[in-house]
Parts: structure tokens; C-alpha cells; sequence
């Protein structure tokens, strides 16, 4: 989806301002949209990228509103409401009106929660051999789906370098659409800014994106 | 500038609603009415109030009604101009002697050709139009920091000169103030699946103005 959320090589947002000790969670209520986040995912009732994908469909303007805590409440709200979870109603009044639902898995206990804070490994067994090596030049595809995917905006039908191998790991822009894991090679893949941009650029800057092979096309010799 | 303005080709932003209403408020005319009577004392251009448009921060740009936008753009631009400080904007009031204008201030017989809708931007060329309809062309990929007519979503791709518009102002260069730099305008016309590969209609064609500086043999 070419969304509010692809905003590389915008101007206009300003200097990224990291301050030096940014708390996780600037008030108790973001705490526990994560921890309410973390266990709804935990139940199978969303993976990673559907997630992802729901903040990316958050109308343009609240987007750009709201913080990143924010921004996790509001997905959360438009997903459950989405599943059939949760009605407006519901969530108005702050109170469920009917029975609940049943959940792919079971509801997240507290010995389980220890597991859910940790990394996922998305790291899966490869099903062919990896089309491109090191070194190779190779095309990113030209591509606009509507769903969630990993290839910005900036750096689509440009050519770039394989500069590494990272093994083959889960698809997006499949598991986003319920389609399984359906693992692909993922690639970091080297564009020169000039490439990416024009003469515009500087031309001492080099910007490296992780690319799944889908992603890619041989560069004819 | 590759702003929030440029919107061409993104998603999310829902079905545009055209709407009827020339103005949705009396204050939305004062707007209009002030910034045409601006333009028409050269202290400020077209193309320096569209950059100044989109230059508003981006959440602002995406929460402002159209006059809103004119409103907060013509109070960045006469800031930036020395024309007025934050501190009379403030108050409402002058509290210093005006600043010169360019051109005299507009008087009420010049109100009609004041309205920049019905400015003509056509200026006598100074060289040969490179392109003849039909001609293959490829818009170059430029990212300039400043105005331009070209959006993002055009830029590197192949289309076909449609018709020839004529010789015009270069917003381009127009935006700085000091030049109105005329160049050869153009229709180009784009596949859609030249511009966003197979996801796109393959029966829907774009036309764009491009001006001659934006295109390249192909």
C-alpha cells in the first residue's frame, strides 16, 4: 500500500528528533496498549504484517497525529473491530454486550508473556536455492500492491547490488494476506542515492534496503 | 519538493467528494480576496504561493480546508517577506512602517484581472520546442528541494508526446521570484502500467503537462 506510512525520500517532516533518554512508554496507558497488543497477538487473532498493515490504513491525518503508542491503540481498535471481536457499540459503552467470541488459541497466560516479549524469528527453512549472490546487480519489480509490503515507494524499478545474503524468511506481503508463511530469500540489497533520486542526491550516499526476492529481477547483461 | 501535497499514487486517502460551495464561509472570501490583492502588487508569485502551500507542516496541510491552507500560507509568506511580524499578526495591528511593495497597491478597477484563475501564463518562446507530438520521451528522475510541476509518481518513465501547449512561465524557476524563465509546455501521455507496473489498469492512460525540462529523448 502506497500509504501515508512510505515516507522516505518526502520532505517536509522535519529534522528526526531521537531524544538522548526516551523512556519506552512516555505515560501508563501506552504500557498497556503493548501489553493488550502483545496478548491479542499472542492468541493468533493477527500476525506481525496484519498488524503492521493496520497501522498503514489509519486515515492519512490521524497517522500523522498521533504518537506511536497512539498509533498501535487505534490499529488494535480497528483490527478487533475488524475480527468481529469487538463492536463500536462495545467500544463506546466500555462494556461487552454479547459473548465472547472464541479465539484461535487460547487466551495468553501469565507464564506464557515471558515468550511473547522476546524477538520472533521469522528466520524459515529455505525451499529452493537463492536466485541471486553477492555482487550481482538486480532490478527492484515496479510493483503498487494495495496490501502491506516491504519495498519503498523510492526504491521501486531501480537497480542496486546484492550486498547480502540474510537467508530465507517469511513474506510479508503473503503473510499479511493470511497465505501462510510462504518464506522467500531476503536480501540486502546497495542503491547508490544518485540512482535512487537523480542528480538531486548526494552523490556520496549509498542506501541499503532488505529485499525479499519477489522483490527483484535479473539486470539483462 | 516531494511534500505531502504530492498525493498522486498513494492510497488511503479515501474517494475525493467533489463539493459545490465557491466558499464555505465569509472568511474563506476575505482569504481569497487578500491573497489575489497580494499577487497583484508583485510582492508575491503563483508558484511561491503553491510552495508555500506545500510547505505547511504535513499534518497541518492534511487537517486545513482549502482556504485554510491559503490563510496559513499567506501569513508563512508574508512573514517571510518582512511584510508583517509575528508580533502584529498577533495583535492585528501595524506596528511599524509597511514595507514597499513591488507594484502599486491594487485598486478596485484591477479586482477582475487580479483573479490568478484567469491569469495567462503563456509568454513568446524563445527557441525551437524540442518535442513534436508523437515522440517517445522519458521524464527525468529530478528531486529538487524546491517547487515543481512534475509529481513523483511520473518521474523516470516513458510516455508520448500527446500535444504541444505552447511556451509558459517555468514554475520551476518562477518560484524563486526573479525569473520567469519560459519554457516549452507539453501533454504527455503515459500507460498506466508504465507508471505502476502490472498492479495498474491496463486500460487507463495519464496525461501530464510536463514542462520541456522534464523530458528527455527516450
Amino acid at each position: 500500500m502506497n500509504g501515508i506510512h512510505d515516507m522516505g525520500g518526502m520532505d517536509g517532516f522535519g529534522a528526526v528528533v531521537a531524544p538522548a533518554h526516551e523512556p519506552p512508554f512516555h505515560d501508563a496507558w501506552e504500557g498497556r496498549v503493548m501489553a493488550i497488543s502483545r496478548a491479542l497477538a499472542a492468541t493468533g487473532i493477527w500476525n506481525i504484517d496484519q498488524g503492521r498493515y493496520g497501522i498503514e490504513r489509519l486515515p492519512p491525518e490521524v497517522y500523522l497525529t498521533s504518537s506511536y503508542h497512539r498509533k498501535w491503540h487505534l490499529r488494535t481498535e480497528a483490527l478487533l473491530r475488524e475480527a468481529g471481536l469487538l463492536s463500536a457499540t462495545e467500544l463506546a459503552g466500555g462494556h461487552a454486550r454479547g459473548p465472547a467470541k472464541p479465539l484461535p488459541h487460547p487466551a495468553l497466560r501469565p507464564d506464557k508473556v515471558a515468550a511473547t516479549l522476546v524477538r520472533g524469528n521469522y528466520e524459515r527453512p529455505a525451499q529452493a536455492t537463492a536466485r541471486f549472490e553477492t555482487g550481482e546487480a538486480v532490478r527492484t519489480r515496479n510493483i503498487h500492491p494495495l496490501s502491506h509490503t516491504r519495498l519503498p515507494r523510492y526504491a521501486r524499478g531501480r537497480t542496486g547490488v546484492i550486498d547480502r545474503i540474510y537467508g530465507c524468511h517469511v513474506f510479508p506481503d503473503s503473510f499479511v494476506l493470511g497465505k501462510g508463511d510462504d518464506p522467500q530469500w531476503l536480501y540486502a540489497v546497495r542503491f547508490k542515492a544518485r540512482e535512487l533520486w537523480g542528480a538531486d542526491a548526494d552523490p556520496t550516499v549509498t542506501v541499503l534496503i532488505d529485499a525479499f526476492e519477489p522483490y527483484l529481477a535479473r539486470v539483462p547483461a | 519538493m516531494n511534500g505531502i501535497h504530492d498525493m498522486g499514487g498513494m492510497d488511503g486517502f479515501g474517494k475525493v467528494v467533489p463539493d459545490q460551495v465557491a466558499f464555505k464561509a465569509d472568511w474563506e472570501r476575505r482569504v481569497f480576496g487578500l491573497l489575489s490583492t497580494l499577487e497583484a502588487t508583485g510582492a508575491l508569485n503563483i508558484d511561491q504561493f503553491r510552495h508555500g502551500i506545500e510547505r505547511l507542516p504535513p499534518e497541518v496541510y492534511l487537517t486545513s480546508s482549502y482556504f485554510k491552507r491559503w490563510h496559513l500560507m499567506g501569513e508563512l509568506l508574508l512573514r517571510e517577506g518582512g511584510y508583517v511580524s509575528a508580533a502584529e499578526l498577533a495583535n492585528g495591528h501595524a506596528t511599524g512602517t509597511p514595507k514597499p511593495l513591488p507594484k502599486s497597491v491594487m485598486r478596485p478597477k484591477d479586482a477582475v484581472a487580479a483573479n490568478f484563475y484567469a491569469g495567462d501564463f503563456g509568454r513568446p518562446a524563445h527557441s525551437i520546442a524540442t518535442f513534436k507530438v508523437g515522440d517517445t520521451v522519458r521524464t527525468r528522475n529530478i528531486h529538487p528541494s524546491s517547487h515543481t510541476r512534475l509529481p513523483r509518481y511520473a518521474r523516470g518513465h516513458v510516455g508520448t508526446i500527446e500535444r504541444g501547449l505552447g511556451c509558459h512561465v517555468f514554475p520551476d524557476v518562477n518560484v524563486s521570484g526573479t525569473d520567469e524563465n519560459p519554457q516549452w509546455l507539453y501533454a504527455v501521455a503515459f500507460n498506466a502500467r508504465d507508471l505502476w507496473g502490472a498492479d495498474a489498469d491496463p486500460t487507463v492512460r495519464v496525461l501530464i503537462n510536463a514542462f520541456e525540462p522534464y523530458l528527455q529523448p527516450a
